[in-house]
């Protein structure tokens, strides 16, 4: 077994103080949040830095404001966000993403900001050295070549976070904080399809704070799949936001899909709805659409043309849902949780 | 680089935290995992580790009241915060109500997941007096059980806001029946029950193992001294030359598995060095530094390619890669198929599974004595201490007598504890240093190197007449053994012997072979192999039952085998053969859960409901062999009683069923008899904790050893002669010290004799079993469990997804000694069984963890309703059989039976994934 070796370890009070000291160790560094996902990696030796910026006691990311809609701190635990009532009144699809997050000991620990910055995942990684010497490497961590398509240039790990696909629907834009200022990207733009490179952020940069537009007229949800009733990745999430005419008349939609893709994938299948009626037609065909454009890989758990084929079922449970049908039995069925 | 970066902690200098109400200050470094600082620093391991990774729920703590997992909890994030372990739950020495559910309950069976699940349920307590059992699941998601199936601990959590206290002991003469609470239930629910890698002596070095990263290869090994020369804290490095007898295997003429691989390794994860040294300096080692040259060679993977003519041998001497072939036949099969008026056959596959039990295997030996009075004491996890000492001997050449095992407590082991894992590599480095050697296995370790259940292929033909009666069978049964026999011979005996199914079949001809590959050795898992052949049987008889259009449970019941019917292998049972009445007892669910499913499928398209039925038999004890156990229960000469016993509970309750079968047999009260286990310098052999057998046949044991110390008894207080049989004569033992007398009364009268001397009762017994004849004929077993489940599933057509809704289970033990033991049995088997049908698939070099292989969580378990089956078996301790393995047998076959009634597919192949089901419903693929 491999014992995480000493540290640096910093535990400051302030994102200008994180900022300051990230800017001063360089690279090396790395935010420790939650830890949830980064203690794992780095004891299969995925991330090895040298010292570790605790965000634990930073009290100004464990807030909830509000702002033109809702102004989330990136310290928030999934705990926190889960149990919110402004995110259970107006952004469901974040409140039911968070909620089927791994499991509740893993919820209490791990936050928001660290769901957002998930490493992607892969069958071929998540191991320890020994296992990962065994196959001599991959591409992503000490190899290199990849192993779920091995002429593939790029690595095609996989995005697994389950709240950013949910924030994305919504409309969420983040905020990054360094010690050469701020900025604010659209969530959607903070991820690349690469498996490495799977974040736009700068390692000296602290996401500070998820930015939520006001939501009246929208309703959101958000589906997963997943083997088990508990614990488990998602093998594929839907998130699905509608902004509906007071007659029922969609005006704005967006559909992002989780676990299919090397980034959390925004897709275009919602604009088949616009301007109409969340018809049985109408849902199956942007059900289609989002089948179309998920590109599962053979990099976690179950079939991939089964997880493929199941891209549409999952949409059509989300626009069910938000057209107003009682989907509570299903939800219970597929997640094992009334949400 | 060793002293703690105190001032990197921002603004507090010092770690410091407070641990269950007071404060500790921490001299790990800051990235340490919380885990290790409670177990190695601070010496509270009742927080257990099961895999590291966050994958397992068992290092489960309250960090300021919240449930979190300590093993990815770096300690500085805990600094100035209070972290609760589960021994801060009882206050004052007193049991809080939580802890006092799940000893009532039986919540906790090998116990090592309770401090977990305790810590998770205390969380949700804390915040919810009275929870439903929705959220009791959810709250308790996080936690993995491989043994109870999830129930009882349910139950306990729901019973929590009620007060409960365990119930008093039961009396004298009263404890066979009752449902007494573990009496070895207290320390596992206050974590201080010791596991393997619980009690490790502080100066004890510590072993890696190297393991071969192929399937299959040659290697050559460099300079090895140099290594340990150059590496600081590196003591040795052990190879196949240093093994004195480089073999070690479950049968007295296999001895084909090294303890390092010499030369050649013949599976992934196979022991090739193994490194001794500091803890520190073995753990930070680079691995890739060692100079090893592996060469790697083709392997051979899969039956196909074992049984290919020509196919490269995995052992030199086996032609054919063949391990064994067994078989059975009675009657003329071919001929009586002509006769048939209806037949059907199938051809069924199932995969590697993986024990994965919560705690990985660990241990620690010394080297105690000098000279010729040297001696090898070996601390370790194991389900079968005798047979370890022997193996160790062998391997050792040494004699038994100079090998002490002491077992510590077992996490389980459903059978993949039987053979041997860190025993002889640390009992060999302690042997060569002369120091104390401890090894932990890691979960991917665990997971590599030690035994599967065996993949299987069965053929299955079954033909009856037109009244449904069972003329003809015919069964071959292929297994995969991996590269090692290890416990391969008895599934392939076991498995002919049982291919019948519990039916009586006048003509019969069945085959099993194991075959060898480059894969880790398959070996014993609950059941050996029966319930591959079980879910091929009834798959059949589901199709013979259709065809005459008879109801599927009547079909099992016109052929169920009942006392005075004979067996494929010609043994007319006597008595205790209950399947009928347990399909009799199924009956009025078998035909609410057809009501019922008729009308939820009427109203539904996507979803379809389905009930099926399995049935299984099982013999309990080793196959045609002597298979005795040897019990001694004593009284010192200060009045202590004592039971010595080398049947080793792990988890399973045996300790506390022979305790109630001792306390009646005796005529003492439950709560006066201590227990010594296991130790193989305290205690007679027992036998292995396997084949469903240590009620039946320790527990007989155990029944004439406490007679025989009644009878003793009596004499020396000049009782009359055979007195000692007659119950109304109470027994006592008064007093302790020099004042210790027995007592005996009756009807007012009492006679009390001081205790000279201490004075023991030995029981032993071997059920009466004969060798098989060329044909497979003779008495196999002394007694057989029969058991019958129905499943209720919902199957999604669109998804191809399956949930069990509900299992009732129906299983004649011949006696319930301890009813929630044995309903504790039957759910975990069942949930077993669960992951059999529908989730587990172990693939060698894939899944070497609890995230890629994935086990039922809480959230995956139906609603279990057990019903105890009681038709006496004579031979037994009151009339009790076995029930292990049971449990899991006809539960795949059940689930398989239900989704081919909700479907109209049969699923030939396990695990019954979405994505297989899906293609099998005709879903575009
Ligand atoms: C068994 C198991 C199951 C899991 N299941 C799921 C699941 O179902 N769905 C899911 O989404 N996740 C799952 N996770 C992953 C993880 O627990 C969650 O994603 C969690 O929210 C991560 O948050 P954290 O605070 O613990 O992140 P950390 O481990 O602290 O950080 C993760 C990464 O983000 C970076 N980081 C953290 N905070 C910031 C910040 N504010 N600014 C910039 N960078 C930051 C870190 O440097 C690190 O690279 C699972 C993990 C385990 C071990
Ligand atoms: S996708 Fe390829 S490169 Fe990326 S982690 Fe997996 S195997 Fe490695
Ligand atoms: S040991 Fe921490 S989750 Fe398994
Ligand atoms: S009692 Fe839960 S794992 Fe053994």
């Amino acid at each position: 077994m491999m014992r995480l070796p000493w540290f640096g370890f910093h535990a400051p009070r302030t994102v200008a103080e994180a900022a300051k000291i990230l800017a001063g160790e360089g690279p090396q560094a790395m935010l420790i949040a939650g830890g949830t996902d980064l203690v794992p990696n780095m004891k299969r030796r995925h991330q090895s830095p040298q010292t570790l910026v605790s965000l634990r006691r930073v009290d100004e990311l464990k807030k909830i404001t509000n702002g033109s809609g809702l102004k989330l701190g990136a310290g928030l635990s999934l705990t926190e966000v889960i149990h919110s009532d402004k995110v259970r009144a107006g952004y469901t699809g974040l409140y039911q993403a968070a909620a089927q997050v791994a499991t509740v000991h893993l919820r209490n620990m791990g936050t928001l900001g660290g769901n957002l910055c998930l490493d992607t995942r892969c069958t071929y990684l998540n191991q320890n050295y020994e296992w990962r010497k065994a196959i001599d490497f991959c591409m992503k961590k000490d190899g290199d070549i990849c192993w779920v398509a091995t002429a593939s240039k790029r690595c095609l790990a996989v995005s697994s976070t389950d709240t950013a696909p949910a924030l994305i629907s919504l409309g969420a834009k983040v905020k990054l904080v360094s010690s050469q200022g701020e900025r604010e990207v659209l969530l959607a733009d903070l991820y690349a399809n690469d498996g490495i490179d799977y974040i736009v952020r700068r390692p000296d940069e602290i996401l500070t704070e998820v930015s939520l537009p006001d939501t009246a007229g929208w309703k959101s949800t958000y589906w997963k799949l997943r083997r088990r009733g508990a614990f488990d990745f998602p093998v594929l999430g839907v998130a699905a936001a509608i902004k509906f005419a007071p007659d029922g008349t969609v005006e704005a939609a967006r559909i992002a899909l989780g676990a299919v893709s090397s980034r959390p994938l925004a897709t275009k299948a919602g604009d088949s709805l616009i301007g109409k009626k969340l018809t049985d037609e109408a849902i199956a065909e942007a059900g289609g659409k989002a089948q179309n454009v998920a590109k599962p890989m053979d990099n976690t758990d179950l079939d991939i043309y089964w997880r493929k084929d199941v891209v549409s079922s999952f949409v059509g449970y989300a626009l069910r849902e938000l057209r107003g049908d009682d989907m509570r039995d299903t939800r219970m069925r597929i997640s094992r949780q009334a949400l | 680089m060793n002293q703690p970066r105190e001032g990197f902690l921002g603004q507090d200098a010092a770690l410091e935290l407070s641990v269950n109400g007071g404060t500790v200050r921490v001299a790990s470094p800051p990235a340490t995992r919380l885990a290790d600082v409670l177990r190695d620093e601070l010496g509270l391991t009742g927080t257990k580790i099961g895999c590291n990774a966050g994958d397992c729920g068992a290092c489960t703590v309250l960090l300021d009241g919240r449930q979190v997992c300590s093993c990815l909890t770096a300690v500085a994030q805990a600094a100035g915060r209070n972290v609760t372990t589960v021994e801060g739950l009882a206050a004052d020495g007193r049991l809080s109500d939580l802890q006092a559910s799940f000893q009532k309950h039986g919540a906790a069976q090998c116990g090592i997941c309770t401090p977990g699940m305790l810590m998770a349920a205390a969380d949700l307590l804390a915040r919810t007096a009275a929870p439903d059992e929705a959220e009791v699941k959810d709250a308790l998601g996080g936690v993995l059980c491989r043994c109870t199936g999830y129930q009882k601990i349910i139950e306990a959590v729901l019973d929590v806001a009620s007060g409960p206290r365990p119930d008093l002991p039961p009396a004298a003469g009263a404890a066979v029946g009752a449902r007494a609470a573990k009496v070895d239930g207290i320390a596992r629910v206050t974590g201080e029950e010791r596991f393997g890698a619980d009690d490790i002596p502080d100066d004890a070095l510590w072993l890696r193992v190297i393991r071969s990263p192929h399937h299959h290869a040659s290697f050559r090994l460099g300079d090895l001294d140099a290594v340990v020369k150059r590496t600081p804290g590196l003591e040795r490095i052990l190879t196949a030359k240093d093994v004195p007898s480089n073999g070690f295997g479950i049968y007295p003429h296999i001895k084909d598995q090294p303890v390092l691989a010499d030369g050649e390794a013949r599976f992934r994860g196979e022991a090739v060095l193994a490194l001794v040294g500091k803890r520190e300096a073995i753990e930070t080692f680079d691995e890739a530094t060692l100079p090893i040259e592996y060469v790697p060679l083709p392997p051979v993977m899969g039956l196909d390619a074992a049984m290919a003519p020509g196919a490269p041998l995995v052992l030199p001497d086996r032609p054919g890669n063949l391990l064994q072939d067994g078989g059975v036949r009675k009657g003329d099969a071919a001929a009586a198929f002509a006769s048939c008026a209806a037949v059907a056959e199938g051809r069924f596959e199932t995969a590697f599974v993986e024990h994965a039990y919560i705690e990985p295997e660990a241990g620690w030996a010394r080297r105690v004595g000098k000279g010729r009075n040297a001696r090898l004491e070996i601390h370790v996890t194991t389900q079968t201490p005798y047979m370890d000492r022997d193996e160790m001997a062998v391997v050792m050449k040494l004699k038994p007598t100079q090998v002490h095992i002491v077992p510590t407590a077992c996490g389980g082991g459903f059978g993949g504890k039987l053979d041997m894992s860190v025993h002889p590599l640390v009992g060999l480095a302690a042997w060569l240093t002369g120091k104390t050697v401890a090894c932990v296995y890691t979960r991917p370790e665990s997971m590599a190197s030690t035994t599967k259940r065996h993949p299987a292929r069965v053929h299955a033909k079954f033909g009856c007449d037109a009244s449904g009666r069972l003329l003809a069978c015919e069964v071959d049964a292929e297994f995969d053994t991996g590269a090692y026999a290890s416990w391969g011979p008895t599934v392939a005996t076991r498995v002919p012997i049982h291919a019948t199914g519990p039916y009586m079949v006048p003509n019969v001809r069945t085959r099993g072979r194991g075959f060898f590959t480059h894969c880790h050795p398959a070996g014993a898992f609950r059941g050996f192999g029966v319930p591959q052949g079980a879910i091929a049987h009834e798959a059949v008889m589901d199709e013979l039952a259709d065809k005459l259009g008879i109801d599927r449970l009547e079909f099992r019941l016109r052929n169920a085998l009942k006392a005075g019917d004979a067996t494929a292998t010609g043994q007319v049972l006597e008595h205790s053969a209950g399947l009928g009445e347990c399909l009799e007892r199924l009956r009025p669910h078998w035909q609410r859960a057809q009501e019922e499913i008729a009308a939820f499928n009427a109203g539904s398209a996507n979803l379809r409901r389905g009930v099926g039925i399995g049935c299984m038999w099982y013999g309990i004890g080793n196959t045609s062999l002597s298979n005795p156990s040897t019990m001694r229960i004593g009284v010192s000469k200060s009045g202590v009683v004592t039971l010595y016993s080398g049947a080793l509970d792990i988890g399973q309750g045996s300790n506390t069923i022979l305790t109630q079968i001792a306390a009646d047999a005796a005529g003492l009260p439950m709560s006066t008899i201590r227990l010594v286990t296991g130790d193989t310098d305290l205690t007679a052999d027992a036998g292995k904790t396997s084949a469903s057998r240590q009620t039946f046949v320790s527990g007989k044991a155990t029944e004439l050893a406490a007679l025989d110390l009644r009878k003793k008894l009596f004499a020396a207080a000049n009782a009359p002669e055979g007195e000692y049989l007659d119950y109304r004569y109470k027994l006592a033992i008064e007093g302790n010290g020099k004042a210790a007398q027995i007592v005996i009364r009756r009807d007012g009268i009492t006679h009390r004799v001081p205790l000279k001397k201490d004075i023991l009762g030995e029981g032993y017994f071997d059920p009466p079993t004969s060798p098989a004849d060329a044909d497979g004929q003779g008495v196999p077993y002394a007694s057989y469990a029969f058991a019958a489940q129905i499943a209720e599933v919902e199957v999604d057509l669109e998804l191809g997804t399956t949930r069990v809704l509900r299992i009732v289970a129906a299983h004649d033990v011949g006696r319930a000694i301890n009813p929630i033991q044995v309903e504790g049995q039957i759910q975990g088997g069942t949930v077993q069984g669960l992951g059999l049908a529908l989730m587990e698939e172990y693939l060698p070099g894939r899944t070497e963890n609890l995230h890629d292989y994935l086990i039922p969580t809480i959230g995956d378990v139906p609603h279990m309703e057990c019903i105890l089956v009681e038709d006496p078996e004579p031979l037994g301790p009151y009339g009790a059989k076995g029930v292990g393995e049971p449990g899991l047998i006809p539960t795949a076959p059940a689930i398989l039976g239900a989704i081919e009634n909700a479907t109209g597919v049969r699923m030939r192949q396990v695990p019954v994934l979405p994505h297989r089901l899906r293609a099998a419903l005709g879903a575009p693929a």
